[in-house]
């Protein structure tokens, strides 16, 4: 075997390998979310159970667990991030990439700064403000702050230097476009790989956020899935069905997985080739 | 329609960069204006300032009579080429010509008219369905163009817009430029730094440097009579050769002394300005083409002799660097007569003494140019 041969199979091996430890959680979680609770008690296995009719059955018929409703609002809150997260955050980006204007690099320092805060140190003042604005227990809370998102702000930021050349704003003012439009007609076309890629992010992220729901929603018809599953792990021991638990995992990242399909084929480098000749 | 007139404009970049100085500036109706310079000069900055991309620092800009300092670049009518081009990526070729007319909100059929209409003129129908990405340098450039052409505004600006193709279709597309103009029958205001491109294309050219306007004439007169060194250097290839002298006269006549050989000014042409600048230095131009060789070893004072450094030959002409006295003198000869030429052979030159061209040493300035405005001034 000569070396780049070997390399090769070695690359192979260890890219194998490393497919495998990211796939396996999937596959046991399939695996589990098709037998019972006490076949799953009694240990892995690598082998289809019969129970997942029963599973789906059980977790879609819980009176205290209102999956499809769980969905449905995790399905808004998601959406909702992802859409106002990337509009907001490209609209962000292309004033400081586009405008000069007075106080530009404080602004950019600033919304750096604030990246740099975890939201679990400002959780307890955005409850407490939610609070008096009495916007507890609602959904709102849940994807209106996304409007503000400095790490998807700085992604799109870097994407737009490399990818926007400012001749192509300034030929579309010519043009007699205004400046939103052209924000709307040209600026988020050539962005739009940017944007696939920080949607599936901010939805993924919405999607498995228990941290702020679970300080912010209270009635069983506004709670998300994170809290749904939080909520089915921590019922009490007679209750307590692993078989659910793994179901009502599995249904929940499904739209995940749907998700990422759909926008993946826009995640395609070079939109923008063929704009501007380098 | 399209006279634009620029009025000791001033361009100062926040933090103190001067981009542009006292630029005055009348452009005629259906001119074809070529501003040209090295990079750096502020040209493009000049052309930003009309299209209404750039703030104007002080000074007024008036498109038709009217002040559009003020005046966004939507409002004032005319369209610019890019010099990258520019073109919108997402948008089909068609798209990308007809956007400017559908934000305009001119019925569909009506654009649909003169988007083909343009692409028919520029050549490029087939590709109506293309996005950007699908085309080559030349055809880009052509949808660019179309781009602006849709629009029919009252005045061209072309920054750059050859620099990104390869030479023979630059060549190609000059021309084609310069057709569309005469077709277009519109004002065009073009930037280059490629002086062949602002003499073959221009009516009129603007010589920049530094944020100053140079001179400003027809390809002919800056040829033929730059105002000063930097004009005569810039325009035509090769470079004008400059060589320091003192100005001398004997009893037939002013001369300048190059090493001992007596170079004769022509009087007629100088006027009375040479009496003021009897014994000084100065400093002697003469362009490529005015340099004559000589075979006969008769005892002319004006002849100079040198040795051949390199000889290039161009198809059509040849160009010879001489060396003279540690002077390096371009001269350029017809084919037949270069290709004898070898390298350090002696050579005998001349200089076409209608030809020659003396600068103020310090100044730069053209004593022809100084004697005239001497003249105009008596006039007056």
């Amino acid at each position: 075997m000569s070396i780049s041969k070997l390399n090769k199979f070695l690359c192979y091996l260890v890219l194998i390998l490393l497919s495998i430890l990211c796939l396996i959680s999937f596959y046991l979680l399939i695996i589990n979310s098709t037998r019972a609770h006490s076949e799953i008690q009694k240990g892995f296995s690598f082998n289809f159970g019969d129970f997942f009719d029963a599973n789906l059955k059980n977790v879609l018929d819980n009176d205290q667990l209102p999956v499809l409703k769980g969905i449905r609002n995790s399905l808004f809150v998601s959406i909702g991030t992802a859409i106002l997260a990337t509009y907001f955050s490209v609209l962000t980006a292309f004033s400081i990439h586009t405008y000069d204007f007075k106080f530009k690099r404080l602004a950019f320092t600033f919304i750096m700064m604030i990246m740099m805060v975890p939201p679990q140190v400002s959780a307890l003042g955005f409850i407490r403000w939610m609070g008096e604005l009495d916007l507890m227990d609602s959904l709102i809370p849940l994807f209106l702050p996304s409007i503000a998102s400095p790490i998807v702000f700085y992604f799109m930021l870097a994407y737009m230097q490399s990818n926007l050349p400012k001749a192509t704003i300034e030929a579309a003012r010519m043009d007699g476009s205004s400046e939103f439009r052209t924000f709307n007609l040209i600026v988020l076309p050539i962005m739009k790989p940017a944007i696939a890629v920080q949607a599936i992010f901010t939805f993924v992220s919405a999607w498995n956020n228990y941290f702020i729901p679970s300080l912010i929603i209270r009635s069983a018809e506004k709670k998300t899935l994170p809290i749904l599953i939080a909520q089915l792990r921590s019922a009490d021991y007679l209750k307590f069905d692993m078989g659910q638990v793994y179901m009502l995992i599995f249904l929940a990242i499904i739209p995940i997985i749907v998700v990422y399909i759909i926008l993946s084929k826009y995640i395609v480098r070079g939109v923008a080739v063929g704009s501007v000749k380098e | 329609m399209g006279v634009i007139v620029l009025k000791n404009i001033n361009k100062v970049y926040p933090g103190g960069v001067v981009a542009v100085t006292d630029f005055n500036l009348e452009i005629e109706d259906k001119e074809f204006m070529v501003l040209v310079g090295p990079s750096g000069c502020g040209k493009s900055t000049v052309l930003r300032m009309i299209a209404g991309l750039e703030e104007i620092t002080s000074g007024e800009l008036y498109i038709e009579n009217e002040l559009v300092n003020e005046i966004v670049p939507k409002d004032r009518d005319i369209a610019m080429v890019f010099q990258n081009y520019a073109l919108y990526p997402h948008m089909t070729v068609y798209k990308n010509l007809s956007f400017a007319l559908s934000l305009r909100k001119i019925p569909k059929d009506i654009i649909d008219e003169k988007v083909r209409e343009t692409a028919k003129i520029l050549e490029i129908e087939e590709l109506l369905n293309r996005k950007p990405k699908a085309l080559s340098g030349g055809q880009r450039q052509r949808v660019a163009l179309g781009r602006a052409m849709v629009r029919d505004p009252q005045a061209f600006l072309l920054d750059e817009p050859l620099s990104n193709l390869d030479a023979k279709l630059r060549a190609s597309t000059r021309t084609e430029i310069t057709k569309l103009h005469n077709r277009l029958e519109t004002t065009f205001i073009y930037v280059t730094h490629d002086q062949v491109e602002a003499m073959t294309m221009a009516d009129r050219i603007v010589v920049m440097k530094d944020g100053y306007i140079h001179q400003v004439g027809t390809p002919q007169e800056l040829y033929k009579a730059p105002h000063n060194m930097f004009v005569a250097g810039f325009i035509g290839t090769p470079q004008m050769n400059f060589i320091n002298t003192i100005l001398n006269k004997d009893d037939s006549a002013y001369y300048v002394e190059i090493d001992n050989t007596k170079i004769y000014i022509p009087e007629d042409k100088f006027g009375t300005i040479l009496d003021e600048y009897m014994r000084k230095e100065l400093v002697l131009g003469i362009r490529s083409e005015d340099i004559v060789m000589v075979n006969d070893y008769s005892d002319r004072m004006d002849i100079l002799n040198g040795v051949v450094d390199v000889s290039e030959h161009m198809g059509s002409e040849v160009f010879v660097y001489i060396d003279y006295n540690n002077k390096k003198i371009i001269a350029k000869f017809s084919t037949d007569i270069g290709t004898t030429i070898k390298v350090n052979d002696n050579i005998q030159i001349v200089f076409k003494s209608q030809k020659i061209h003396l600068f103020d040493k310090d100044s730069e300035i053209s004593l022809l140019d100084m004697e005239n405005n001497k003249e105009k001034v008596k006039n007056n």
